[in-house]
């Protein structure tokens, strides 16, 4: 049914205009009219993209600590960007990275209905008093040059002016459309009133709405047939009304591939949206009443219905906050309560999604957040593997005593654990990364996803390494056997003790904690590794290992060693300093692989002597 | 870290610096880093004199003195910033 409706909606649309083009030139230059401002609108939203990865985020991240900052943060934005739309579908993005809290997301939609009312107010007050189209005109001019430099930031201005420039000229086409249009059609006849007027124009300006993407060029198109007396001011007030309907279906679209917190926020839309339209009509009397009272006070002319739909605008969002902002927490306990908490299926990703793609910062976030579920899986399997509860490791005051105490072989096949619990999520991590890149981003950004990327191939490599030792390892410790056992226990515990170092490194508070914790354990993996191969071949000799153990031996020890070395660089990338100076000092301080020998005594020769 | 080995860095990253290639590391940041490494050597001090298996002990101490030789080599840096 779903995938019908797409499928006819494209030819209706198409359909509509051709007859609307066959039985009116006029309807030509409204519909380019809106075309043009909708185009404005998606080089506003470009131009915007090209400030994110900086002052966009860091305002959302600072500007969202209450209820009353988030709100006038929505306010602000929408009014700055002319788009509730947008500021929807970027709040749902970090939402879903964790950026924000729902309570602030939430906020800042209320904030974003007003701020959209600006957009009634400047088109109302502005583009049908003066002639837009003498600016519209050299902005154009002006952004395309600027579109053309090399500095983002330069092009991302160009965008806006461009975007500017193209949402005048689409309302000057609309106006001199329906002034044209004016002589031919009178659209007042089909003018309805009543419920029934209410009611239909309500679901058409929903309807216009959905299709167009846009509450603003709804409204626009809404002001300027008003202005030219295509419709009355009653139907332009419920028009207005469906508008606010409408417009939540861009952030339900957004949080379709947004996680359960982007679609809470969605719902939290519809919800506020849905009661403050159905307020508006119950109440529609009074508030008319309240918009003649408001312009007469203002100074707004009686018959100036353009400005007076502006009033109406703004009064029925500002009401529906008013409504909205004392049940806030029991809307927001609501929402956890209708829309659950995805249960984690851990082999997906989790925090990766289209939703945040565009947006710098939510990416860089989610790519941290996901590549440490995927050490973290990572690490279950290598404990796993070697017969290991983390658990009880992190828990264990003497490692060496527990490893060798934990002979029971851990029920698992390695192969499949691998392919079901990291290679699809490490897959999926590095298909994002590659979509990403692509894309428009600070140089930081992508220094810093390069270095996650590598942070989880290194975990997926000693996942990868530990699987080939897993069935000698079961073998020779899970009873004593001399010597072999105590060479592969020797094995585990060096594991077991990155896997430990990994795990106090993540439950230390990121400002707090330094890759530079990590360097004597990179020597000891050096020197260790150094050793192991003597020490096998005195074993040998000596009678402690047979041959055959011992063959096995050396090449699950290069195995070990090379899951240590995987483990720790890993950790090294992954929990390394990510601002500019301080990743500097760390570089500085950090021994290259051939400063890390030294003559300390190695642990394998010590343990079996 | 020797000091032919850090004053080595230093220069590369001088160079860098001057090529626009790096950011410019100001004495706060390295006592940032300094704080971490003695916040960890007083976590291990505490650790150590906990423990009194022969092994553990010789690998605290060991780790001790990397942590305690990479806060000198900071505190060479510092002064050299």
């Amino acid at each position: 049914m779903n995938s019908l409706m797409k499928r006819l909606l494209l030819p209706v649309i198409l359909g509509f205009l051709v007859f609307g083009f066959w039985i009116s030139p006029d309807f030509q230059e409204i519909a380019a009219g809106v075309a043009i401002f909708l185009f404005g609108m998606l080089m506003l939203e470009d131009g915007f993209k090209l400030f994110s990865g900086g002052f966009l985020e860091r305002l959302l991240e600072r500007a969202t600590g209450s209820t009353l900052k988030s709100l006038s943060f929505g306010v602000l934005t929408t009014t700055i960007m002319q788009s509730s739309s947008l500021v929807s579908v970027i709040t749902i993005s970090f939402l879903s990275a964790g950026l924000i809290s729902l309570a602030a997301g939430v906020g800042i939609i209320f904030g974003a209905n007003i701020g959209t009312t600006t957009g009634a107010w400047l088109v109302a007050g502005f583009g049908l008093k003066v002639k837009i189209s003498a600016y519209a005109l050299p902005m154009l001019a002006v952004a395309i040059v600027l579109v053309f430099q090399r500095s983002k930031y330069l092009r991302g201005i160009g965008f806006v002016l461009a975007g500017l420039g193209f949402l005048f000229l689409g309302i000057h086409y609309m106006k001199e459309g329906f002034e044209a249009f004016k002589d031919q059609f009178d659209l007042t006849r089909f003018a309805m009133t009543g419920l029934a007027g209410l009611v239909v124009y309500t679901l058409v300006g929903a309807a216009a709405t959905v299709v167009m993407q846009s509450s603003h060029a709804t409204l626009v198109l809404i002001i300027t047939a008003l202005a030219a007396g295509q419709i009355s001011y009653e139907n332009a007030l419920a028009l207005a009304i469906g508008a606010n309907i409408g417009t939540t279906i861009t952030a339900i679209l957004g949080a379709m591939t947004a996680n359960y917190q982007g679609r809470r926020l969605a719902l939290a839309h519809l919800i506020f949206n849905v009661i403050t339209a159905g307020v508006a009509l119950v109440l529609i009397s009074p508030i008319r009443d309240a918009v003649d009272g408001v312009s007469a006070f203002v100074g707004i002319a009686e018959d100036d219905y353009a400005l007076k739909l502006a009033v109406f605008h703004t009064i029925f969002n500002t009401m529906g906050v008013a409504i909205m902002l004392p049940v806030m927490k029991r809307l927001l306990a609501f929402l956890e309560r209708t829309i659950k908490e995805d249960t984690p299926d851990i082999s997906q990703p989790i925090y990766i999604s289209e939703s945040i793609e565009g947006f710098p910062a939510a990416i860089e976030l989610a790519l941290f957040k996901e590549v440490g579920h995927l050490h973290d899986n990572a690490i279950e399997v290598i404990a796993h593997g070697l017969n290991l509860h983390r658990h009880e490791l992190y828990e264990a005051e003497d490692i060496e005593a527990y490893v060798a105490s934990a002979k029971r072989p851990f029920e698992m096949d390695i192969d499949e654990a691998y392919e079901t619990r990291i290679k699809v999520l490490y897959s999926a991590i590095v298909e994002f990364i590659t979509r990403v890149s692509s894309g428009r981003m600070p140089e930081e950004t992508v220094n810093r996803i390069h270095k996650l990327r590598e942070a989880a191939e290194r975990m997926v490599g000693a996942v990868k390494e530990v699987k080939h030792m897993r069935s000698n390892a079961t073998l020779y410790t899970s009873s004593d056997q001399g010597t072999v056992t105590e060479a592969y226990n020797t094995l585990r515990t060096e594991l077991a003790r990155i896997m430990v170092e990994y795990h106090k490194m993540a439950e230390t508070e990121p400002g707090d904690r330094s890759s530079l914790w990590l360097e004597e354990e990179r020597k000891r993996v050096k020197r260790d590794k150094r050793a192991t191969s003597d020490l096998v071949e005195t074993l040998i000799r000596s009678g402690g290992l047979s041959a055959h153990a011992g063959t096995s031996f050396s090449n699950d020890a290069g195995y070990a060693y090379r899951a240590m070395k995987d483990m720790l660089e890993a950790a090294r990338v992954y929990f390394a300093e990510v601002e500019g100076p301080m990743k500097e000092v760390e570089r500085l301080l950090a021994m290259d692989e051939d400063e890390l020998e030294d003559d300390a005594p190695d642990s394998m020769a010590q343990e079996l002597s | 870290m020797s000091m032919k080995d850090i004053s080595a860095k230093l220069e590369e990253y001088q160079k860098r610096l001057k090529q626009g290639k790096a950011k410019k590391v100001e004495p706060k940041h390295v006592q940032k880093i300094i704080d971490k490494l003695t916040r960890k050597e007083a976590d291990l001090i505490d650790e150590l004199a906990a423990t009194t298996k022969p092994g553990k002990r010789e690998r605290l101490e060991k780790k001790l003195e990397t942590l305690h030789s990479s806060r000198e080599t900071a505190t060479w840096l510092m002064e050299k910033l």
